[in-house]
């Protein structure tokens, strides 16, 4: 019985979380494994499911990020984001019109300027809607820490912005 | 200018959007994967409990220790009174005092121990719109760590946001005294403090830390100067092109300097090398936010299109240690979520540092 219960509360956070998990993952690893990872994060997350805390979101995106790095290699990563960001900005993968698809279009190409640390925070905060404490505890930091990298970050995304011929240009693995 | 997250919170790919439902037959295959087998057996809710309590305790603590060191250093004016003691005369040029700590640290003998301990918190000051006014509040963190040969374990824990000093809580309490604070672009923060969060690191799982990506690269780090100040650069953000090689090298080396387990010599470099910067300055004698004494060097850095800040680092003469440094102000454009010239914006304190054979 009381595995019943678990099971029923797992798939209850299983129908909350999932596509976040899935939007994280896709948006740094791209879409050629991300089917694997989230199906082995949920596999992890069954089996030490008495250690999944009461907002389980952050924790589960800690797995999935760890099990991204055993994946793919940091050079793979980046090419597979910047493959993502350029069907992000194409005016079809998103069914807008006009200015949308400008700004769109660079706001991805200023993000994919970035490091992988940068941009990981930016999303976390920006497209998954975190607070410096949840985001914090994906990346492994305090959120003090979290809040000066991203204020460093943001500084840096308004900056290639701000450069509308920001090439899709691979940056080192700067992480203040 | 629009705020960075709110043009990147409206840019979000509509495929990311969380309210998607799942394919009826993904959600049943990837279920199905994960309850194949039954979960683990193990239960640590017990130790789970008497853990939150011990560390709710020494949250409470901290965070009121906190408290009592930045009310002490705050004027009924709002002006800090911390650190800087301009009247004091100067006797050492930043180069000198750069000099003569990376001359001490070099002498120092790391005692024996296999892992090296430290703590570390972190204080980040935001303003804060309100029907009552602006305030600003501050957020603080602790983290604590024990690098190995080849791991490293880190305890973190936040202890919280809270309105910075007597006025921002005056303006804060006339608020409604809120226990979440909702910054521009969706960012939240909450005053009650978190859980301690332990984890692991690899020695090729990425850190953060200055420029150093892993345990791996901290450890294959030159003594030679002129080497290590061409790792730095290589490892210089493409993006950051507003900030100086030089406001670079100095965050840089201020951070690396300060919080990374370097071995003597490599700490000493680094120094050497913040010496022969140009535009470093010397503010002479300065206290840290712990209250302790030491020597302070900085450099005014751009930290935005429209902003200039002060790195400081605070140096203990007697040991050429840095103990802390802090971010405040120096020139910006008005605006209400900003913060303005004069205030400080972050601080980084080493609170202790040392080698054990010992870690959790």
């Amino acid at each position: 019985v009381e595995v019943a219960d678990e099971a029923d509360r797992f798939t209850a956070i299983y129908d909350s979380c999932r596509q976040r998990v899935w939007a994280y993952v896709v948006s740094k690893g791209g879409r050629e494994v991300v089917e694997e990872v989230v199906s082995e994060t949920f596999t992890v997350a069954w089996r030490r499911f008495a250690d999944l805390p009461d907002d389980p979101l952050p924790w589960l995106l800690g797995v999935a990020r760890n099990i991204l790095r055993d994946t793919l290699r940091t050079q793979a990563r980046r090419e597979a984001f910047t493959a993502e960001a350029v069907r992000w900005a194409r005016p079809e993968a998103s069914g807008d019109i006009g200015d949308q698809v400008a700004e769109r279009s660079a706001a991805i190409r200023a993000l994919a300027s970035l490091s992988e640390q940068d941009r990981e925070m930016l999303m976390l905060v920006a497209w998954q809607g975190l607070g410096a404490r949840e985001a914090a505890r994906v990346v492994g930091c305090s959120a003090a820490t979290l809040r000066v990298r991203l204020h460093r970050a943001r500084k840096r995304f308004e900056q290639a912005l701000a450069q509308p011929d920001t090439e899709y240009a691979v940056s080192g693995g700067m992480v203040r | 200018m629009k705020h960075g997250l709110e043009v990147l919170a409206a840019a979000r790919p509509p495929e990311l959007d969380p309210d998607l439902p799942v394919p009826p037959d993904v959600r049943h295959k990837e279920l199905a994967t994960a309850l194949r087998n039954a979960p683990r057996a193990v239960r640590r809710a017990r130790r789970r409990r008497w853990a939150t309590v011990l560390a709710t305790a020494t949250a409470m603590a901290l965070a009121a220790a906190g408290v009592v060191v930045f009310l002490t250093s705050v004027r009924g004016d709002g002006s800090r009174t911390d650190g800087i003691q301009p009247r004091t005369p100067v006797p050492l040029s930043a180069r000198q005092v750069l000099l003569t700590a990376a001359d001490t640290a070099a002498a120092r003998r790391d005692a024996a121990g296999q892992y090296f301990h430290f703590v570390v918190t972190r204080r980040i000051y935001q303003p804060v719109m309100s029907p009552a006014g602006r305030y600003v509040v501050v957020d603080v963190g602790r983290e604590e760590g024990w690098f190995g040969p080849d791991d490293r374990v880190d305890q973190i824990q936040d202890l919280g946001t809270h309105p910075a000093g007597p006025r921002d809580e005056a303006t804060w309490r006339a608020a409604g005294s809120p226990r979440r604070f909702l910054f521009r672009g969706g960012l939240w923060q909450s005053m009650s403090p978190g859980p301690v969060d332990t984890r692991r690191i690899g020695p090729d799982d990425p850190f953060f830390g200055g420029p150093i990506k892993n345990l791996a690269e901290l450890a294959a780090l030159p003594t030679d100067l002129q080497a290590l100040q061409e790792i730095l650069l290589k490892r210089r953000p493409a993006a950051s092109a507003a900030e100086t090689a030089a406001e670079y090298l100095f965050d840089a080396g201020a951070t690396m300097s300060l919080e990374a387990p370097l071995k003597p010599q490599v700490r000493a470099a680094l120094l050497r090398m913040m010496a022969g910067l140009p535009g470093i300055a010397s503010l002479g004698r300065a206290t840290d936010s712990q209250g302790r004494a030491g020597t302070a060097v900085a450099m005014t850095v751009r930290t935005g299109a429209t902003e200039t800040s002060r790195i400081r680092l605070i140096i203990d003469p007697a040991t050429g240690m840095p103990l802390g440094q802090d971010l405040t102000v120096v020139s910006t454009v008005d605006g209400p979520t900003r913060l303005r010239a004069g205030q400080i914006s972050a601080a980084t304190t080493l609170v202790s540092a040392g080698w054990t054979s010992t870690h959790p």
